[in-house]
Order: structure tokens, then C-alpha cells, then sequence
């Protein structure tokens, strides 16, 4: 029984050390069937992902008629269920779209970083050339990503006397935000320096880059951060740039930004800078009558970064799985994988930022942003993503 | 053809339709009280203003008034309006009432001009209220287009996504001589035809959809139970206030509803109830947007989906 225990517990050693050939080739005369995983993702409008990714599959099996996409599409909701059958091991897919999932996988399983070339990671944006492996040293394909940044009431930093294109170069940090409370307290109503969506995990946000330390996630601040952040909720209030009052796990000043009573508007994802852009538009356009006009001019401020630290961001990618395949067959999942990577066009749809540069582009077009793209490559060439480490 | 043997045949037609027609009474109760019977008669000084110059247009058209379109209730109409009682059978007078009206409405009806036969594939109804107009489509595609009237601004038709929940056959002033009855949940809403025909093109009525007499009589006829019904309006997109969660009902929920789904998500129908599934939808959309998935709208969840 020993021998046996010992036997098994070597195999699974051998079979972790196991790499396959990233010098593989596809067999030109032999079919391929990739098995693919992904959640369903609502696309705006009259969109349907399911519709935008069988139209990668169309253009991927033309360029490579020997390879075929089966695709398996699971609901947001049913990520456990996905993580689970993975790690039943039993009728895995080949190429696994990380979506919601937590990385709490056996990254034994999946294709080892060393798997992409530096060639391979050719063209893709700087911010990104980090973040092509998991903490568990498994390779990760970078699909999309989403900056966190601040969204700025240019009308009202401008009545403060606060240049908003200098910020825009320079970032904004802590003592920027102290400052410019400082200054906004002497307009009429005294508007407020932040409003956020988790207002405590705004304030944790700066924390870590002052602190110097690399960035875990929103999810997973240093202790210090934490009590950082305490401190600085305490001295805002202090300052009177905070109402007195708050309970800062359930107030967000979402109010007073959209009624132009507060400065910065954080963290800004893509998805709640349409939103905001969209609303204005439809109160221009006669519709949402009743509600309050609000900062008649936004504009994006990223967050002061240090080398370390980098952006807080969302980071979305793919995963190869190599459990029982011959290294031709990871080879043309990995084909498909890098091919997704590349398709930048989805991103906008979704609400994303695509990884690769020559995708960002035809983004820039399709969001109509104008004066934001220069936002957009100031993100892309100034800054890096933290390494990725778990998805929020 | 002379005026008068035109009036004689119009007459028989009158009485034979009116005779049907009283066969099946409605219960007023049970039908919506959006509209005002109207009641007009002979007085001295005599009455006048647009309601009597509609009249007297009607009964011109019918052969039974040949004064002048002045508006007002003289010895004339009064005589057309005797004329029209004795046709169809009615007590002697010069008034009209809710029996007059519905000979009157009833006399109106006459093949719908360039009428089609039934339509053959699924029946589905778009009420546009913007364009004033209903749109029966049949497997999807445009079928026929009628002129309607819709709610006053004081009291709007709700718009969202409906069945015909209940079909009547006959008189009831003012909703004409058909009734559909929409399964909105939060009120008494129908498609009907009219005492009141020159309001059509109008926002006139007190929230239903409001057709020709003549052009309900042939919708009844293509429309079944649960037939789908979809009310829209650009008018809609008004900023919202409460908070929403399950159990709530109402055109807010609509609104909500609506917006998801043009997000991506799908809450099903449209219908204005904040049930289960909306609450599902509401979680998912909060779920994927990072926020904590509550399944219930708060006040900053309505600035975050753009309605507020």
C-alpha cells in the first residue's frame, strides 16, 4: 500500500512538472475540436455576446479551417458551478474564459506561464505585459481590462480655481484631494471633495500607493491600508470636507455628484463613465425629466501611481488547459485563446478596455469619447496594471 | 340614389344593428370608467360648443341633419335628433342620451375602407402613443394601422408590455362597442372604441386606447386572450425617485424593466411588477457591475443605471 501511495504521489509530481512544448505545431491534416468556456456578458442595446462570439468563432475557424470552437456558455450566476466541475476534473474544456471566477483552481492544470513567448506578447499594451501570468504561475491570456479611475466635475474644479488638465497629467493623490477640499469648502454650499461607489473602498484605493506596496485588488488591501484609510475618513470629517455624520459603509455621495455638489466621482470604471455620459445626453435630449442637470463637463483623472503600486484595475483573460492533451492540440488552444486575446472590437461592447494595442483604436472610434482618448493613452502608455493576481 | 331613400335604408340598418347589440348587455361595473357619458339636449338658451358641432357633423353625415355646421343645439338638430330616435326606435325626444349615442355610434359603423381579410400568422399589437397610432402585426411583420386616442396628460397611458386579458362584446357609452381589457396590474386599462369619434388623433382620454368604433369592431374580431400587447412612449423616460424592491407595482417598474434590457439583462416581460425574477435581474446586473447584489433599487442604484 506504501508503494502504491508513493507510486501515485509521484506520478502526480511528474505529471505537475510536465510542460508541454510551447515549440508544438498544429497538424495541418489533422482536425481539431476546442472546447470552450465562457459566461454569458449582457451586451447594451440590441447586442447578444452569444452573437459577437460566434462571430469570432466564424472568423477563427476561416483563418484555420482544421480547427473547430465548440463553445459552452454558462450564466454569471453559475461560476461556482464552473469552478466546481473543473475541479472534478471531468469533461474539462481546453480554453476556460476566467470571467467571475475566483482563482482558487489547481493551476496544475492549466498551461505554465513560460507557455507564451516574448514574441507572442508583441503589440500588446505595456500596462498589460505583466499580467500574462496567475499568481500560481499558470499563463493567462489578457482579454480586457477596466481602469479604475476618478471622474472629475471640471465645472465645478474650475470654480474652485483647480486646473483640471494638470491633474489629468499629474494624477490625483491624497494630498491633491485634501488640498482641493480645502478649496472647494470656500465655494457657496460647500461641495464635497468625493463621492463613490464604496465610498471606504475609495479611500482604501489611495491607501496603497502611498503606502508603496503592490496592489492585491480592491478585495484584498494590506492591514495598513486599512488603517490608513480610517485615518484619512477621520481627518476629512475632521476637515469638514466630509459630513460629520457618515456611515461610511453605506454612504456614497452619488447624490451630490450628479447634482454637482461633489468634485470627484470614484472608482470610475468604463461602464459608469457611459453611464454618466449617457445620462447627460438623454437630459439634453428632453428625456429623464425631473432630474437635476448635475456637472455639465466631466473628465477622467487617474490616480497618482508609483512603479510599484500601479493602476487599480480590473484585468479579465483566458486560461489553456493542458490535463490529457497532446502538445499539437494545446497548441491550437492556445491558437484560439491568443486569437480572443487579440479581438479587441468585443471590448467596447462590453464595456472593457481591449489589452491589444492595435484593437485600441477601433475602441477609441466606437466610444465616441473625443477629449477622453487622450485619457486613454495617457492609461495605456504612462501606466502598468498590477500583476494579476485574482479577479474582483 | 335620393336623400331620402338613403335615410330609410340607413334607418332598417340602424334598428336591425341596435337590436343585436342590446342582446348583449355589459355590465358597467366591470368595465373601465375612463370616459364621461355624455349627454346633450334641446334647451333654451340653446346649447353650443365643439361637442354639438361634432353632432351635428355625425348626423349631417348620416342623412339625418341638414342645417348649418354653426355649433349650436337649434330647433334643427333637434328635429335630426328626433329623426334619429324614431330610427332606431327609441322613446320620443330630442335628446341625446346614452341610447342615442350608441344608435348614433352603432349607425357609424360601415366595412373599414380597404379592409383586409384576418390576418393568418401570430396576432401582436404596438400601441406607439407618441404617433397616436395602433399597429397590429401579424408574425412580426406590420399588418394594418389605426389612428387611436390616448390618456390626457393628467392621466397618461401606462406603457409596457401587456396581454388582452378579457374580451366584451357591445354597448357601453363610453367605450363604444367593444371593450379589450389589458392585463396591467395596476389600474383598468383597455383598448375600446368611442361615444366620441372626433377625439381619435387626440390625447383625450383618461388613460385607455381609445379607436373607431368601426375599427375595434374588426380588431375584437383578430385578437384573442393573451394576445400580446406592447405600449410605448419616448414620454416615458422621466426621472425616477423611490426606491424600488420586490413587491412594488407600477409604470416605475416598467421603467426599471425596460432599462435592464436595454443594458443586456433580461427581467422577461415588462409588465410593471417587481417580482422574483426582476429582483434576480436587478442581483445579476449589481452582481456584474461589482456592486453588492441587494436585488433592490436604491436611490443611488437609479443614478447608476441612468434613471435618475
Amino acid at each position: 500500500m506504501i508503494i502504491l501511495s508513493l507510486a501515485i504521489w509521484s506520478w502526480r509530481d511528474v505529471r505537475l512538472r510536465l510542460r508541454p512544448d510551447p515549440e508544438a505545431q498544429i497538424q495541418p491534416d489533422k482536425q481539431y475540436t476546442v472546447i470552450y468556456w465562457d459566461f454569458d456578458r449582457p451586451v447594451g442595446g440590441e447586442g447578444c455576446y452569444r452573437t459577437e462570439l460566434q462571430q469570432k468563432i466564424d472568423e477563427f475557424e476561416q483563418l484555420h479551417p482544421n480547427i473547430a470552437i465548440e463553445p459552452r456558455m454558462f450564466s454569471w450566476a453559475e461560476s461556482e458551478q464552473v469552478a466546481a466541475a473543473i475541479q472534478r476534473r471531468q469533461d474539462l474544456p481546453q480554453v476556460l474564459s476566467l470571467g467571475s471566477l475566483d482563482l482558487d483552481l489547481d493551476c496544475s492544470l492549466f498551461v505554465p506561464a513560460d507557455y507564451v513567448s516574448a514574441k507572442e506578447k508583441e503589440n500588446y499594451l505595456p500596462l498589460v505585459q505583466d499580467s500574462f501570468q496567475l499568481q500560481c504561475g499558470a499563463a493567462l491570456w489578457p482579454r480586457f481590462w477596466s481602469p479604475q479611475l476618478y471622474l472629475a466635475s471640471v465645472d465645478l474644479l474650475q470654480a474652485a480655481g483647480v486646473s483640471c488638465s494638470r491633474l489629468q497629467a499629474e494624477g490625483i493623490g491624497w494630498e491633491d484631494l485634501l488640498r482641493i477640499g480645502e478649496q472647494l469648502a470656500s465655494l457657496p454650499g460647500q461641495p464635497s471633495v468625493l463621492a463613490g461607489l464604496d465610498f471606504r473602498g475609495l479611500l482604501l484605493s489611495l491607501a496603497p500607493r502611498q503606502l508603496d506596496q503592490p496592489s492585491a485588488g480592491l478585495n484584498a488591501w494590506p492591514a495598513q491600508a486599512e488603517d490608513l484609510a480610517t485615518v484619512r475618513l477621520q481627518q476629512l470629517q475632521a476637515d469638514k470636507l466630509l459630513p460629520v455624520n457618515i456611515d461610511p459603509h453605506k454612504y456614497s455621495g452619488l447624490d451630490e455628484f450628479f447634482t454637482g455638489q461633489a468634485a470627484f466621482l470614484a472608482p470610475a470604471e468604463p461602464w459608469l463613465v457611459r453611464m454618466v455620459w449617457e445620462r447627460q445626453k438623454r437630459i439634453e435630449h428632453g428625456f429623464l425629466t425631473g432630474a437635476v442637470k448635475g456637472p455639465q463637463k466631466v473628465a477622467l483623472i487617474p490616480p497618482k501611481t508609483t512603479s510599484v503600486a500601479g493602476l487599480p484595475a480590473r484585468l479579465e483573460g483566458l486560461v489553456v488547459i493542458k490535463e490529457h492533451r497532446a502538445a499539437d492540440e494545446i497548441r491550437a488552444a492556445a491558437e484560439w485563446a491568443r486569437y480572443l486575446s487579440r479581438a479587441g472590437d468585443l471590448a467596447a461592447k462590453l464595456d472593457f478596455l481591449p489589452v491589444y494595442g492595435p484593437s485600441s483604436q477601433a475602441w477609441a472610434a466606437k466610444w465616441e469619447l473625443g477629449a477622453e482618448t487622450m485619457l486613454l493613452e495617457l492609461c495605456l502608455h504612462n501606466l502598468r496594471l498590477p500583476p494579476y493576481l485574482r479577479h474582483d | 340614389m335620393n336623400r331620402g331613400f338613403q335615410l330609410i335604408i340607413c334607418c332598417l340598418l340602424v334598428l336591425l344593428i341596435a337590436r343585436l347589440v342590446a342582446a348583449l348587455p355589459l355590465k358597467e361595473q366591470d368595465l373601465c370608467k375612463c370616459e364621461k357619458v355624455r349627454e346633450l339636449s334641446f334647451s333654451s338658451p340653446p346649447r353650443q360648443g365643439p361637442a354639438v358641432l361634432e353632432l351635428q357633423q355625425r348626423l349631417a353625415k348620416l342623412g339625418f341633419y341638414q342645417g348649418p355646421a354653426d355649433g349650436v343645439y337649434g330647433p334643427k338638430l333637434a328635429e335630426a335628433v328626433q329623426k334619429l330616435r324614431k330610427a332606431l326606435g327609441l322613446t320620443p325626444g330630442s335628446d341625446m342620451d346614452d341610447e342615442a349615442w350608441l344608435g348614433l355610434a352603432i349607425s357609424e359603423i360601415r366595412p373599414v375602407a380597404g379592409s383586409l381579410p384576418p390576418p393568418a400568422g401570430e396576432i401582436s399589437i404596438l400601441v406607439d402613443i407618441d404617433a397616436l397610432t395602433l399597429i397590429v402585426y401579424s408574425d412580426g411583420m406590420p399588418f394594418k394601422l389605426y389612428p387611436i386616442a390616448i390618456g390626457r396628460y393628467e392621466s397618461p397611458t401606462p406603457v409596457g408590455e401587456w396581454k388582452i386579458c378579457e374580451k366584451r362584446a357591445g354597448w357601453h357609452g363610453a367605450t363604444g362597442v367593444r371593450w379589450l381589457r389589458l392585463s396591467n396590474p395596476w389600474g383598468s386599462y383597455g383598448i375600446h372604441g368611442t361615444n366620441n369619434p372626433n377625439s381619435i388623433g387626440q390625447a383625450a382620454s383618461a388613460g385607455c386606447v381609445r379607436m373607431f368604433n368601426h375599427h375595434v369592431v374588426e380588431l375584437y374580431d383578430w385578437v384573442d386572450i393573451g394576445t400580446p400587447v406592447l405600449l410605448k412612449s419616448s414620454r416615458i423616460h422621466r426621472c425616477l425617485h423611490s426606491p424600488l424592491k420586490e413587491g412594488v407595482i407600477g409604470q416605475e417598474v416598467v421603467c426599471l424593466q425596460w432599462r435592464l434590457r436595454e443594458l443586456g439583462f433580461d427581467p422577461g416581460r415588462a409588465d410593471g411588477v417587481y417580482g422574483t425574477r426582476t429582483a434576480q435581474t436587478v442581483a445579476a446586473w449589481q452582481s456584474y457591475r461589482g456592486l453588492k447584489a441587494t436585488g433592490e433599487i436604491s436611490e443611488d442604484s437609479l443614478y447608476l443605471l441612468g434613471l435618475r
